[in-house]
């Protein structure tokens, strides 16, 4: 794969974290509670009160930063736009630290594990994998990453 | 062999002005890259400082020198991601403590096999009645809830000798009535009883919001109960006029403390397992049902979603 089209899978995964974060933000600004299944956490994970930051639902957060990283990620794989790689890159790391403090507050203060929440840091961690590589591949080409695929 | 200063180095190759030259072969052989174009008769300062020269005029090998690794924009741009997530973290994790609506989930459910009629749990044919007035703030209520409740049910109710019904006492507090009016409106979707087992659960002080709307809002949905028509039931306080009724009934009763406990009419001495079941298999013998205890519900057996 190149690190180009890497940019691709990284929308994917923005995408999917999008689609995530978006049920997540409609269930609860319904006042409802997220599909659980077998797995009852993540109605104590949407209860709790860090559940929302100053107000406004956590997945609201989600959404946004998705957002970002797909548009970021398809501008990196459509234009080769250097500036939009290394913004993916920078936004995945800050991403990973904060879902990782979400992570903590699941298994340590609310004492349960929401699948949504995991399907969501799933999504943001292999994005930033996805980013990383693509930035140390296009790098020590020598390429930019604008003037066309970096050969891996 | 002595080490030798790099510049130095070439010396040993070179033509000194002293020394007979090379030969042309020998010469040809051996390119002589790295010599300065000295002419042979120069003198070796001379020839010195032509090499000082050449070096100090010799361009760099780059052509722009590289900024130090922690300057790149990789480097900075991480820094910066760093900094601001766990800036954002700190500010986070020292947020004033909210209203927390962290819910503690009841320790046993009810029994599916319990037959239920409104705030009843147990067979009407049941030989024995037994009231229970509480008040959901109270402490001891709680402990009852929690530790003797269950044990009746699963001794008694399921064996169709014990029928237990639930009666308002609430006396401590405002909350008090928003906890039971919240209970009774969970009954008007027949789950009461998994409803004020939650209020049970996450009973803590008097008055203190551990009943506010939001938290008991949060137990209906934990309860599996329509959001909307609970709300439309709480908000509407069609039940509190029947709170404030059921209490002054429990008053007239003699009813001054809770929880308050009568089998077949009879004032129990004590909530406590041992004095309630020695009072029911009583009432039971009197009416010639039996009483034996019956082995408890499987666990996981419930009504709970």
């Amino acid at each position: 794969m190149t690190a180009r089209r890497g940019g691709l899978l990284a929308a994917v995964l923005g995408g999917a974290g999008l689609a995530i974060s978006a049920y997540l933000t409609s269930v609860k600004l319904a006042g409802e509670l997220p599909v659980c299944g077998p797995l009852k956490g993540c109605e104590d994970v949407a209860l709790s009160s860090y559940s929302e930051i100053l107000g406004i639902p956590v997945a609201v957060f989600g959404a946004g930063f998705s957002a970002l990283v797909l548009v970021l990620a398809l501008a990196w794989w459509r234009a080769g736009d250097r500036r939009a790689l290394l913004a993916t890159y920078g936004l995945g790391l800050f991403g990973i630290l904060f879902v990782a403090y979400l992570t903590y507050l699941e298994l340590f203060v609310i004492h349960a594990v929401c699948v949504w929440c995991v399907g969501y840091a799933v999504t943001v961690v292999a994005g930033w994998i996805v980013a990383a590589w693509a930035v140390r591949a296009s790098g020590t080409s020598g390429a930019s990453g604008a003037s066309g695929d970096t050969a891996r | 062999m002595a080490c030798v200063r790099p510049e130095r180095r070439g010396r040993h190759v070179r033509s000194a002005p002293d020394e007979p030259t090379r030969s042309p072969a020998l010469s040809a052989q051996r390119p002589n890259r790295n010599r300065p174009a000295t002419p042979p008769s120069s003198s070796r300062r001379e020839r010195r400082e032509a090499l000082r020269r050449e070096q100090g005029g010799r361009p760099a090998r780059s052509s722009t020198a590289k900024p130090p690794a922690w300057k790149s924009p990789i480097a900075l741009i991480s820094a910066l991601a760093v900094v601001v997530a766990i800036g954002l973290i700190v500010v986070l994790g020292m947020k004033p403590g909210a209203a927390s609506v962290d819910l503690v989930a009841p320790l046993s459910d009810v029994p599916v096999g319990a037959v239920r009629d409104g705030r009843s749990l147990g067979a009407a044919t049941a030989p024995v009645q037994l009231d229970s007035w509480e008040d959901i703030q109270c402490p001891s209520c709680g402990v009852y809830s929690r530790s003797v409740e269950p044990r009746l049910i699963s001794d008694f109710v399921l064996a169709g000798t014990l029928k237990l019904t639930y009666h308002d006492f609430s006396f401590l507090g405002p909350e008090s009535f928003d906890a039971a009016s919240a209970a009774r409106c969970a009954g008007e979707q027949g789950k009461f009883w998994e409803y004020k087992d939650w209020l049970y659960a996450n009973q803590k002080g008097e008055n203190e919001g551990r009943f506010s709307r939001d938290r008991l809002e949060a137990i209906a949905l934990k309860a599996g109960l329509d959001k909307a028509a609970w709300g439309a039931c709480y908000d509407g306080g069609s039940t509190r006029q029947a709170i404030t009724d059921e209490t002054a009934r429990g008053h007239a009763l003699g009813v001054d403390s809770t929880p308050t406990i009568f089998v077949n009419g009879q004032l129990a001495p004590s909530p406590s397992y041992e004095v309630l079941a020695a009072l029911i298999r009583a009432a039971a013998d009197a009416a010639g049902a039996s009483a034996s205890p019956v082995a408890s519900a499987a666990p996981g057996t419930s009504t709970t979603p």
